[in-house]
């Protein structure tokens, strides 16, 4: 176990720097004329907002040196101030209980309804409930969350308006309810897919034949042994999923007006509010980070065979 | 095919522990339905070993799952044949009855231990879930119990090992882990169905050795399920050579071994490699088992038989009684037994 | 990856191994004969032909492509025309000019969302050829030499999945808008950071049917019969692939799509003039607009959840008819 921790954080240091980097140059590399004004786009800067952004990214200095100054403003959480002159820290900390709240919301309905609805159609597979969710889930899977989240709005947040079409700053559990349903579809339909494939499989396993000549009562087959066996590369796919619970989290946010870290974002990409745009954009990248790392650990603690390998 | 008579070829002695009475068993797969069992009857006495001897896709593991009640249905379906356990038969059981059958009464090892075993529980815990979940132990009786077990397939530092995963055991130990775990319910019948393939062949006898003594010990009746001959000459009582879905022949082992009345067990015999026959080509059965989706017509074995003749190719051969309790599925086995057959 | 590219790739991971047999279609016995004549391409075909929804796929496939290519088929309005938006005409109803009515700008719903459909599958599709590109390279050198090559490409396919793409899209359009790129630069720059971080799910398809493919006898033969590692690769290793491969790319296409979409509703992707189905709905989803005519919304959101829906279904239709195991 302490050797597979010990390498998972190794890759992880390394592809932090890879990842980091990589946001790094997209955001400062090449490019002509004035490199604050490209940070800004048509917005207008002023003489001391200039001042800011110089001493702030370092644009006299040269590339990697600008680099290093930006790996060690991240891992002291020195993320500078907003060209409105508040900590971009404190921006984001703000609204990220928000986002964590629209997140968790869309995780309980992926893991509540994929899961159940998965084990349901892999146990029963040829079954009328698994053809009808096989359609249904690949007709989700395919339509985007840019489709879906207005489509959703103007269908239960509008026409009848079951829940609100927008929220409060902050926003309530309640006015998160829909914007998090949405969020998470997307995944409800990957993990019950993923889930009916792992369930139907490892019920033919061997292991769950024995446990069935061991005479235990099936219920107990399934919920243990099956179940057991089949979380493993589900709890694989919510950590992957993540990244893209992101894309989807800054779209459903713009939607419903609510006020967490993908408005943030998309606010300041369109006013030109380069740092907080380079602040949020890296604390987002290190969460997906951190989050892939514990599930690589969950992962370990769920199967023996990685652990001692 | 179901339509065929077939005699019950076995004769029990005295009270059968279980008995296996006409079993049909088929698969229903999209190219068509194959017959993979045609008629099987075996019985087995308390305290005895009985070897169900075949090839891969004879029918031998089919029937042992049929007895256990785990064959997958669908796409298996049993259309006729009774299994009798101490009289009653298991497969008109409600599947409440039938389950406190399994593993209490009946318990049965797999070939290989590695995928039977589930790789994300500790061995103690998959020893003791029976006495925890079935005979109402405490986790803590049960764990100490599983220890006992361990001890008693010989498993060196059992306690200190019960929190291993299967995946940390040699392929060896992994096997007395399921045996241990076969065992942990006192059953009365212990199906092994190859219990020592996966295994090199050294620790293969180890296997064999135990559960010879396992049995002996416990007063187990033992049905042991293999392809090879080699390794049921000294455990086994009697034999049931299987071929096609049906029992060809079945005969104590002495008999068995001197004289085959069926020339596909004298094929088996003949491609034991021996100390004395050094120099000589090992024989081999020519062919492939055949198709159960479509078998031949008449015997299903005459393809190969160095012996067929016209009746072989047309009817199917009756299971004939050669006395004490001796029974060959041959058009010719009288032949065969007096040697006169070329 | 983005949105949609795991559930292939895990599905194809995961395949299940087959039942000792499902119960077959009574009264239309197959013979052993003719289904081992077929080719695993012309069974798949054979199974894929008898699906109604692989069927619909590709009619709405097609219909897409014939849209990006023609749309003065579909509308006899242009958009390009300087009297296609008309205040006076604001919100105004179904009309036989425009069937779906107009905007709050007046603008030809319908004629609109025509015309979106070429920049959809233009960028989709090059997006897609690019990431395959990089896919098979990397899965192949990766599969086929092991080793430390396989360590680094490994490690290159970790960094890249690290970066959601929707963040890093946003983070490049942005700098593109910045730079004073018009909407050629955009649909360049949305081909390259699509294809450049979208290959990674391919790439470890292709990988790892290199290494099984590499595993096969006939591969081993072909070695020891001195073929060399090119003729190896190309002759028997690449035609294994590409089953598999295709099905991926046919679900990254799809999901490239929606990731335009999901760029240009943010604000950084295409800008009017070019018409963009992300750019409409992000226009019409201003809550007071949808209270007010719900229309515009619906439309150009249809057409792209069918755009994107036919690829997807394209894509695990094939995966299903080539992997007999998940039939």
């Amino acid at each position: 176990m302490f050797r597979y921790i010990v390498r998972r954080l190794l890759q992880m240091i390394l592809v932090f720097i890879g990842t980091t980097f990589i946001v790094f140059t997209l955001m400062f590399a090449g490019g002509e004329g004035d490199p604050i004004q490209n940070l800004a786009g048509e917005r207008p800067v002023s003489a001391i907002q200039r001042a800011q952004l110089e001493q702030q990214f370092h644009f006299n200095d040269p590339f990697l040196t600008r680099y290093w100054h930006y790996l060690t403003d991240l891992l002291n959480l020195d993320l500078g101030t907003s060209l409105t002159g508040r900590p971009v820290w404190d921006l984001i900390t703000e609204r990220f209980p928000t986002t964590l709240m629209l997140a968790s919301i869309a995780i309980l309905v992926t893991i509540v309804f994929g899961i159940t609805a998965g084990v349901i159609a892999g146990i029963r597979r040829g079954g009328i409930f698994d053809n009808i969710t096989l359609v249904v889930t690949l007709i989700i899977i395919g339509i985007p969350t840019v489709v879906l989240a207005p489509i959703g709005q103007l269908l239960f947040g509008i026409k009848w308006p079951i829940f609100p079409a927008t929220a409060n700053n902050p926003a309530t559990w309640y006015e998160l309810l829909l914007p998090g349903i949405i969020l998470g579809m997307l995944s409800v339909a990957t993990a019950m897919r993923l889930t009916r494939a792992s369930v139907s499989e490892n019920l033919r396993a061997d292991f769950v034949r024995t446990a069935r000549s061991k005479g235990i009562p099936r219920r107990r087959v399934i919920g243990v042994h099956v179940l057991r066996n089949s979380l493993i590369p589900i709890v694989t796919f919510i950590g992957v999923e993540l990244g893209s619970l992101m894309g989807g989290a800054i779209i459903t946010e713009r939607i419903f007006n609510i006020t967490g870290i993908g408005n943030l974002l998309y606010k300041s990409l369109s006013l030109g509010d380069a740092p907080v745009v380079v602040g949020t954009v890296s604390v987002l990248v290190v969460v997906f980070l951190i989050a892939n790392l514990i599930v690589d650990l969950l992962y370990a603690v769920l199967d023996p065979r990685i652990r001692y390998e | 095919m179901t339509d065929i008579q077939v005699q019950p070829g076995h004769v029990p002695t005295g009270h059968a522990l279980l008995e296996v009475k006409n079993l049909f068993v088929e698969f229903h797969t999209r190219d068509g339905v194959a017959r993979v069992i045609n008629g099987v009857s075996y019985h087995l006495n308390p305290g005895e070993t009985l070897a169900v001897l075949g090839e891969s896709g004879s029918g031998k593991s089919v029937t042992a799952q049929a007895i256990m009640g785990i064959l997958d249905m669908p796409p298996a379906k049993i259309p006729g044949g009774e299994i009798l356990y101490k009289g009653e038969n298991l497969l008109t059981m409600s599947e409440e009855k039938r389950r406190q059958v399994r593993g209490k009464e009946i318990s049965m090892i797999f070939q290989d231990a590695l995928s039977a075993l589930n790789p994300v529980f500790p061995v103690g815990w998959q020893i003791s879930e029976t006495l925890r979940t079935r005979a109402g132990m405490s986790k803590k009786d049960a764990l100490a119990r599983a220890v006992e077990l361990m001890d008693l397939v010989k498993i060196p530092a059992a306690k200190a090992r019960i929190k291993d995963y299967p995946h940390q055991f040699s392929g060896g130990m992994r096997q007395r882990v399921m045996i241990a775990m076969a065992l942990a319910m006192d059953p009365k019948v212990l199906i092994a169905d190859e219990p020592t393939t996966a295994l090199d062949v050294t620790v293969q006898a180890q296997i064999m050795d135990l559960l010879g003594d396992l049995r002996r010990d416990l007063n187990m009746g033992m049905i042991l399920i293999t392809h090879d001959l080699g390794v049921v000459a000294d455990v086994a009582d009697r034999i049931a050579v299987m071929y096609a879905g049906r029992i060809v022949e079945h005969a104590n082992v002495h008999e068995l071994y001197k004289h085959p009345a069926h020339p596909y067990t004298e094929g088996l015999l003949d491609s034991i490699p021996r100390l004395d026959s050094k120099g000589t080509e090992l024989a081999t059965i020519k062919g492939l088992p055949p198709n159960l989706l479509r078998p031949p017509t008449g015997c299903a074995f005459h393809p190969r038989c160095r012996y067929a003749k016209d009746v072989c190719r047309t009817d199917v051969p009756a299971s004939l009684n050669l006395g004490n309790g001796r029974t060959s599925a041959c058009h010719f086995a009288k032949e065969m037994l007096d040697g006169t057959l070329r | 990856m983005s949105e949609f590219e795991n559930v292939a790739a895990t599905e194809l991971h995961t395949a299940t191994p087959g039942p000792a047999g499902e119960p077959g279609a009574p009264g239309q016995p197959k013979t052993l004969e003719t289904s081992k004549a077929r080719s695993a391409t012309a069974d798949a075909w054979h199974d894929l032909s008898r699906r109604p929804l692989f069927w619909i796929a590709v009619l709405i496939g097609l219909v897409a492509l014939v849209m990006a290519c023609f749309p003065s088929l579909f509308t006899s309005s242009d958009p390009t025309a300087r009297d296609f938006c008309a205040l006076s005409r604001q919100n105004a109803g179904a009309s036989g000019q425009a069937i779906f009515g107009y905007d709050f700008q007046g603008c030809d719903v319908y004629t609109q969302a025509v015309y979106g459909a070429r920049n959809s599958l233009v960028i989709g599709f090059f997006a897609a050829l690019f990431a395959g590109v990089l896919a098979v390279i990397a899965g192949l050198t990766s599969g086929f030499f092991g080793g430390w090559i396989d360590a680094v490409v490994s490690r290159v396919t970790d960094i890249v999945l690290g970066l959601p793409l929707i963040l890093a899209g946003l983070v490049i359009m942005k700098r593109v808008d910045n730079a004073g790129g018009d909407n050629t630069a955009r649909i360049i720059a949305f081909v390259l950071i699509l294809g450049g971080l979208g290959w990674t799910t391919a790439a470890r398809v292709v990988r790892s049917s290199v290494i099984s493919a590499k595993q096969q006898d006939y591969v081993q033969a072909a070695r020891m019969l001195g073929a060399g590692n090119s003729r190896i690769m190309w002759r028997h290793i690449l035609p294994n692939a590409l089953a598999p491969f295709l099905v991926v790319i046919t679900i990254a296409l799809g999901s490239f799509i929606a990731a335009e979409a999901s760029l240009s509703f943010l604000g950084v992707g295409l800008k009017p003039p070019a018409q963009s189905w992300g750019q409409q709905i992000s226009q019409a989803s201003a809550i007071g607009r949808v209270r007010t005519n719900p229309i515009p919304l619906i439309v150009p959101s249809t057409f792209l959840a069918l755009t994107v829906l036919a690829f997807i279904i394209l894509g695990d239709k094939i995966r299903e008819a080539f992997d007999p195991k998940l039939r």
